[in-house]
């Protein structure tokens, strides 16, 4: 069995001054390489805080965040930053395109932190996979929501990551629209091979996934 | 509307920071039109308004038209039954140290008992027998440091003058440095016996006045006064309303800028209200409200802020109303209800006025916009808008080119001011996206993320480019008019050196010995008589080197010396062309002792010496009508080869009493005045600068804070710290950038129109165009380094901050 | 909410309230009250003082006496419209030496301060008018010759006979002709008039007694023709009163009978009469008895308190038991109070006789020292 690319143990993470909020007590899970994993729960349940704490931008109040072999508590903040530009990939709900830039430089952008401007060429290739050759040179604003959710599938993947973080990737988005993006959502990631941990509520996007686990009072769950 | 009103006051709780800026953004604004208009006031109200403090309000004023009053008038008309209770005045100016000081020699027991000085006052006997007693109202002897008894020491026409203090009197600004003795003792230490500048009477006696006044003597009102007051110091006002309104402009420029950033930080707010129902109205009614509290608050700050300023700077223009005018304003500004409620109101309307705009913009918000992107929509704005800034620009010149006078130039300048406003931000842009084309590294990027908020920029560009502009360009305009004063005064002065004698005792017989004297080659000689509406009349005798310093601006030294040494023609300056709109040519009349006589205008001369103008006439002709044989100053010029040292002290020999002055002193003694003069502009030029930082710094900071979401993607995409902090200062620094370098035209523009047209008109003189660049050299760097360091919060704040909670979906 | 809503509305009004002290008017200054007594008193080094009887000559001595440090030209009369219409007047022309000082070199020095007060008591309509003019005594403004005191264009003139007093004070005129009826009086010893312990506290003094006036006087556009009797008084010297005098009560009356009575009442600071009070008695012959304080008694009777709560002892009983004189003399009306520079009461009384009733006599009434402000 091969290194796993997600090791979370014992994490704890609490919000609030006054009277802290435990939002995940203990939190222990692991991804190996291409599997995909769902996690469910319902609003407030810690989704979105385990995620930011899997691509290191938030940090637990206790246990281990271990991502491509890399302990995070032992990394520096540029370091883990370094690290994130170039092993993970990042899909929001509400997609946080950069409003200023076109689609072709918004997703140009993590090629452009991984000095990897070279493979633009890549750009194109995304394009063609999502369906969205034609936008390129648009504005996002012009855009629909499911273009723009492709847009930002095809950010979060230009670069490569061995991991993939999608955070409701079809939370704004109609049903009909959010079917069309989630089977994209499964083809491309299927090919490129990568490792995915998806927050979500929805029963659809879950079965997509390996493994589907449910966050409830901080822990996690098969069930 | 109270739900409406909670939230908007929630949104000023959670961004505190851009409300104290709109607080004082609108402060700042307010307090320069209300210290400019208090200032004003105190050039016209309070320049002259000493006597009525001790004579009563209202009062005539009897003076000669030439000169002096003989104080036996006084005597004679006073014991005539019947006679109105007049108060003889001496008025002399006297120096402290850099300070001028009015002289108010009056006889205590021809005052009311409810004047200041009294005749039963404590101090009445002393000042009746002192020979150098002296009063001062408690106000003045705080400014002079002084608690009575003390003793004072003062220069009064070169001589010095050891004054004591006897007491403290009451009394408002209007005795503000004026020291009051009785007249023996005045007329005993200035050795003015016999005189009397002029005496008070009551405005009820006109009728008995007129009746026993003899003739050659005229009798002003207090109105009258207060017109000439305005009159004299018309130039200077209008220099300071300029100031003001150009400030008023800025300050509103700055509110709409705070106010339309609000309203777009708020648009996902205001775009769920309407979803929830609210109305339209409803939504411009609590935008209105917003507004009309905001500037409220502010302007009362303002009115505040611009009083202390105006108590603090007044100095800056009392200073050059005593070296011009001759005149001793009072130290204080006297504030009146009216002008208060005045001005906040006009500062609560024109912010509603500038906020139309972002209300019309409010309205366009649809109801349940919840995406916070903002959507430019071009297609709102008509072909036609795009052409309103060139259109604004063409109508303010034609304004400007195509009248005479004052008031249109200053509209014609706010109306090229809003073109230029309105030009800013799509020229800002053009600019951005040059800096942006090329490239992919940070800079490029940082600068492109910019492109798209143009409407969250714009006004901050226009604000800031306009404030930058205006401080640059009166700075510009003082700096070039500087330099043609040098030019003129040191092409004017042509003599090696100049003799005055303090009092006026040189006389023909001093100049013909001068002329007998081998080293001298040749000499001039002037004297000054003032007219009442301020306005010269000289006195030249004048040699081949001095016409050829004068600078012509109509006519020219060849036609024109001989009609002038003819004795039948007049030289005249160009601010008395200007005002009385004469050419080479024409006829002046001139009031002279006896009696009114017409000249022909030989020709119209450069002069910066006084703004209401002077009429030189030729020596002998001017010595035959005025009686007057005195020389204010002979010029001297040393014949080739003798020493000038030895010249020097050869004529301080011969005249003890004599003050020597060189060419080189002239030309920095007329600087020096200058740059008193001016000391207020480069003060509210400052003041305006310092605007411009405000609505700089509060521009970038609200930019820079707005856009935290974007930059928390960044950093989640793998954007390092150091990174982002370059994005957020690389973006600060380049409005900065594209906002100055719109500014150095606009200020070229504010220059030129201040140079070319509002001082003419103001001052009657025209100032040669030039381009001082000190301003910019000044301006680029520190808006630039302005920019960086306005930056540097949001981008410090931004890079230490996990990106997290900024991502949450909102 | 509740508590920042109150910090702007405390930050506005303190705004407003700054504001509003900005635009304050000016305070005009306090006018200042002479008070009499200081002027009377007090260091006079400078001057010379009354130390003794001096023969008096005239006219010489009707003209200002420079080195003494004060002198007044005192008129009062009581006068009658043709209709019977009361009115009474009074005209002063004070001198007030300044210390003699450095010369100065200006047709504007001056060695006095002169002042010159004029008042119109209307019986009919209870007015009282009041005018106060100042001058130096260079230039012309002011003096008193042998036959001239002026001020000004207030002046009187002294003809072969007769005294002209003329004199406008805007609101009201006077223009009068006094004839003496009786010569000359010296008060106290031959003119030397003492008033305290020290020898010092005196003043040289001499009175005109009765003087037939007649003339015209101006009310506002209304002429009035008017006759009756007036009284002179010249008095000139240094500190004439002492350190614990704090005024006096001076009647002037013109008896029926002929005879004139003046009363002189010195006050102490505690408001006893002084010793030093003394009195005079012309018969209509013009000779005259000096009266000291024991030859006669005078009590309030009545005290008016004007408008700042000061109040002026202006009806008494006055008895003199070695002339037979039990009177009463009452204010004619009771404000006839001088509020310029010097706070003083000074109009003109009925004399009455205490046991009759009747009217014996007029006379005018000066109260001095009352005052507080």
């Amino acid at each position: 069995m091969s290194e796993a690319v997600v090791k979370l143990q014992g994490l704890q993470r609490r919000f609030g001054t006054s009277g802290p909020v435990q939002v995940l007590e203990d939190v222990n899970l692991e991804l190996q390489p291409a599997e995909r994993v769902a996690v469910m729960g319902s609003s407030g349940s810690g989704k979105t805080t385990l995620l930011h704490l899997a691509a290191g931008m938030d940090t637990p109040d206790a246990g281990t965040v271990e991502v491509g072999g890399l302990q995070f508590s032992a990394l520096q903040e540029p370091e883990r930053t370094r690290f994130r530009a170039q092993y993970i990939g990042l899909v929001f709900q509400d997609f946080n395109l950069i409003d200023s830039l076109t689609v072709r430089e918004n997703i140009e952008l993590p090629l452009w932190l991984n000095n990897r401007l070279n493979q633009r060429e890549r750009i194109g290739q995304l394009a063609e996979e999502l369906g969205i050759s034609k936008l390129l040179d648009r504005l996002p604003e012009k855009l629909s929501g499911g273009e723009k959710q492709r847009v930002a599938i095809a950010r979060a993947l230009v670069h490569e990551p061995a991991l993939l973080l999608a955070d409701e990737p079809t939370g704004s988005l109609d049903q009909t629209t959010a079917e069309g993006v989630l089977r994209l959502f499964d083809r491309v990631t299927r090919q490129h091979g990568v490792t995915l941990l998806m927050v979500t509520h929805n029963d659809e996007a879950a079965a997509l996934c390996d493994r589907v686990l449910h966050l409830r009072h901080g822990k996690l769950s098969d069930s | 509307m109270q739900l409406l009103l909670a939230s908007s006051r929630r949104f000023f709780y959670r961004h505190p920071g851009q409300l104290l800026l709109a607080l004082i953004g609108i402060a700042a604004g307010v307090a320069v039109v209300t210290g400019v208009a208090l200032m004003r006031d105190v050039l016209i109200d309070a320049l002259d308004s000493a006597t009525e403090t001790l004579s009563g309000t209202e009062t005539l004023r009897i003076k000669s038209s030439s000169g002096p009053l003989d104080e036996t008038l006084f005597a004679e008309l006073s014991v005539i039954p019947g006679a109105p209770q007049l108060l003889p005045v001496l008025s002399s100016r006297l120096r402290h140290d850099s300070r001028m000081l009015e002289l108010l020699a009056v006889d205590p027991l021809s005052l009311d008992r409810t004047s200041a000085v009294r005749p039963t006052g404590p101090a009445t006997g002393q000042l009746l027998t002192q020979a150098n007693a002296a009063v001062a109202s408690r106000r003045t002897l705080e400014r002079l440091g002084l608690e009575p008894p003390a003793t004072l020491k003062v220069r009064y026409s070169g001589q010095e003058l050891t004054l004591e203090i006897v007491a403290g009197i009451d009394g408002g600004r209007e005795l503000d440095d004026r020291i009051i003795m009785d007249l023996a003792a005045a007329q005993h230490l200035t050795g003015r016996q016999g005189e009397l500048s002029f005496m008070e009477a009551p405005a009820g006696s006109r009728e008995w006045l007129e009746a026993q006044l003899p003739p050659g003597l005229e009798l002003i009102d207090a109105g009258q006064r207060r017109d000439s007051a305005a009159a004299l110091t018309a130039g200077m006002r209008a220099n300071l309303t300029a100031m003001s309104l150009l400030s008023l402009a800025v300050g509103l420029f700055v509110i709409y800028s705070v106010l339309a950033f609000l309203l777009v930080q708020r648009r996902r707010t205001i775009g769920m209200m309407r979803a929830v129902g609210v109305t339209e109205g409803r939504i411009q009614g609590l935008l209105a409200l917003e507004t009309t509290i905001l500037a409220g608050l502010g302007a009362l700050a303002g009115l505040a802020l611009g009083t202390l300023m105006a108590n603090a700077l007044l100095d800056l223009v009392r200073q050059p109303v005593a070296e011009l005018y001759r005149m001793v304003a009072s130290a204080g500004v006297r504030p009146t209800l009216g002008l208060y409620v005045g001005v906040w109101v006009m500062a609560v309307v024109m912010a509603l006025v500038s906020v139309l705009g972002v209300l019309r913009e409010a309205q366009r918000i649809p109801p349940g916009q919840l995406a916070r992107t903002v959507h430019e929509s071009n297609s709102s704005h008509s072909q036609a808008w795009r052409w309103a800034p060139f259109a604004l620009l063409i109508l303010g010149a034609a304004m400007i080119i195509l009248t005479t006078t004052l008031p249109p130039v200053m509209v014609g300048l706010f109306v090229m001011l809003s073109g230029c406003a309105l030009l800013a931000p799509s020229i800002g842009m053009l600019l951005l996206k040059s800096l942006s084309a090329k490239g992919t590294g940070l800079m490029a990027r940082a600068t492109k993320m910019l492109l798209s908020s143009r409407q969250r920029l714009a006004p901050a560009i226009s604000a800031l480019s306009l404030a930058m502009a205006l401080s640059a360009g009166v700075g510009m305009m003082v700096l070039g008019f500087r330099s043609t004063v040098d030019d003129w005064v040191s092409r004017l002065i042509s003599a090696d050196v100049y003799l005055t004698v303090s009092q006026g005792q040189l006389d023909s017989t001093d100049f013909s010995q001068l002329a007998t004297w081998p080293e001298i080659e040749m000499m001039t000689s002037s004297r000054d008589v003032r007219l009442d509406d301020g306005s010269n009349v000289v006195g030249y005798d004048l040699n081949p080197k001095a016409w050829a310093a004068f600078e012509w601006t109509s006519g020219n030294a060849h036609s024109a010396r001989p009609l002038v040494e003819s004795g039948q023609a007049v030289l005249i300056t160009e601010p008395m062309a200007r005002r009385k709109n004469l050419h080479a040519g024409d006829r002046l009349e001139l009031d002279t002792p006896m009696g009114p006589m017409e000249f022909e205008v030989a020709a119209v001369y450069r002069d910066y010496s006084n703004d209401r103008g002077l009429v030189g006439l030729i020596g002998w002709r001017f010595r035959e009508l005025w009686q007057d044989d005195q020389r204010d100053s002979i010029g001297i010029y040393l014949a080739p080869g003798n020493d000038l040292a030895a010249l020097e002290a050869r004529i301080a020999e011969a005249f003890p009493a004599g003050n020597l002055t060189t060419r080189v002193q002239v030309r920095d003694q007329t600087l020096e005045v200058f740059d008193r003069t001016f000391r207020i502009s480069w003060a509210l030029a400052i003041l305006v600068g310092i605007i411009a930082g405000i609505a700089l710094i509060s521009a970038l900071l609200a930019l820079g804070l707005e856009r935290g979401r974007e930059y928390a993607t960044l950093r989640a995409l793998g954007l390092s710290r150091r990174g982002l902090a370059g994005v957020v200062l690389t973006q600060t620094t380049s409005l900065a950038v594209i906002a100055v370098c719109m500014a150095i035209p606009f200020s070229m523009l504010i220059h030129a129109v201040l140079s070319l047209a509002v001082q003419p008109r103001a001052f009657g003189w025209s100032v040669v165009l030039s381009w001082p660049w000190q301003p910019l050299a000044v301006l680029v760097p520190l808006a630039i380094a302005l920019g960086a360091m306005a930056g540097s919060y949001p981008a410090w704040k931004i890079a230490t901050r996990d990106p997290a909670p900024l991502l949450r979906a909102s | 909410m509740r508590l920042d809503n109150a910090g702007v509305v405390a930050v506005v009004l303190l705004l407003c309230s700054w504001l509003a002290w900005q635009t304050r008017p000016p305070e005009p200054p306090a006018p200042e009250r002479l008070r009499v007594q200081n002027l009377m008193s007090g260091e006079t080094q400078e001057f010379r003082r009354v130390t003794g009887p001096i023969p008096m000559s005239f006219p010489e001595d009707h003209a200002q006496h420079p080195p003494y440090q004060n002198e007044w030209w005192y008129f009062t009369g009581n006068l009658e419209t043709e209709a019977g219409e009361r009115l009474g007047f009074q005209y002063t022309l004070f001198r007030f030496a300044t210390p003699p000082g450095e010369d100065l070199d200006s047709a504007w020095e001056t060695e006095a301060m002169w002042m010159a007060h004029l008042a119109l008591s209307d019986g009919r309509e209870q007015r009282f008018f009041q005018a106060e003019r100042f001058a130096r005594g260079a230039l012309g403004l002011a003096g008193a010759d042998p036959d001239r005191w002026w001020l000004r264009d207030w002046e009187v003139t002294l003809g072969e006979q007769d005294w002209r007093l003329a004199a406008d004070a805007g609101g009201f005129a006077l223009d009068l002709t006094l004839t003496p009826q009786r010569p000359i009086v010296l008060q106290g010893d031959a003119g030397y008039s003492r008033k305290g312990p020290d020898p010092g506290n005196a003043s040289r003094y001499y009175s005109i007694t009765r003087l037939k006036t007649r003339g015209t006087i101006q009310i506002d556009d209304e002429s009035l023709s008017v006759e009756g009797l007036s009284w002179l008084d010249r008095e000139w010297g240094s500190s004439q009163l002492s350190e614990e005098q704090a005024g006096w009560d001076w009647f002037a009356i013109q008896l029926d009978d002929g005879r004139d009575l003046m009363i002189a009442r010195l006050r102490n600071e505690d408001g006893s009469d002084s010793e030093w009070s003394y009195g005079l008695l012309v018969q209509p012959d013009g000779s005259s008895t000096y009266l000291t304080d024991d030859d006669y008694q005078a009590t309030v009777e009545r005290r008016w308190t004007d408008a700042k709560g000061d109040r002026w002892p202006v009806d008494w009983r006055i008895n003199v038991p070695s002339a037979g004189l039990e009177l009463t003399t009452r204010a004619v009306f009771d404000n006839q109070h001088w509020q310029q520079s010097v706070d003083y009461w000074e109009g003109m009384i009925d004399v009455v006789d205490q046991t009759t009733g009747e009217r014996v006599g007029r006379g005018y009434l000066e109260l001095s020292g009352y005052g507080q402000g």
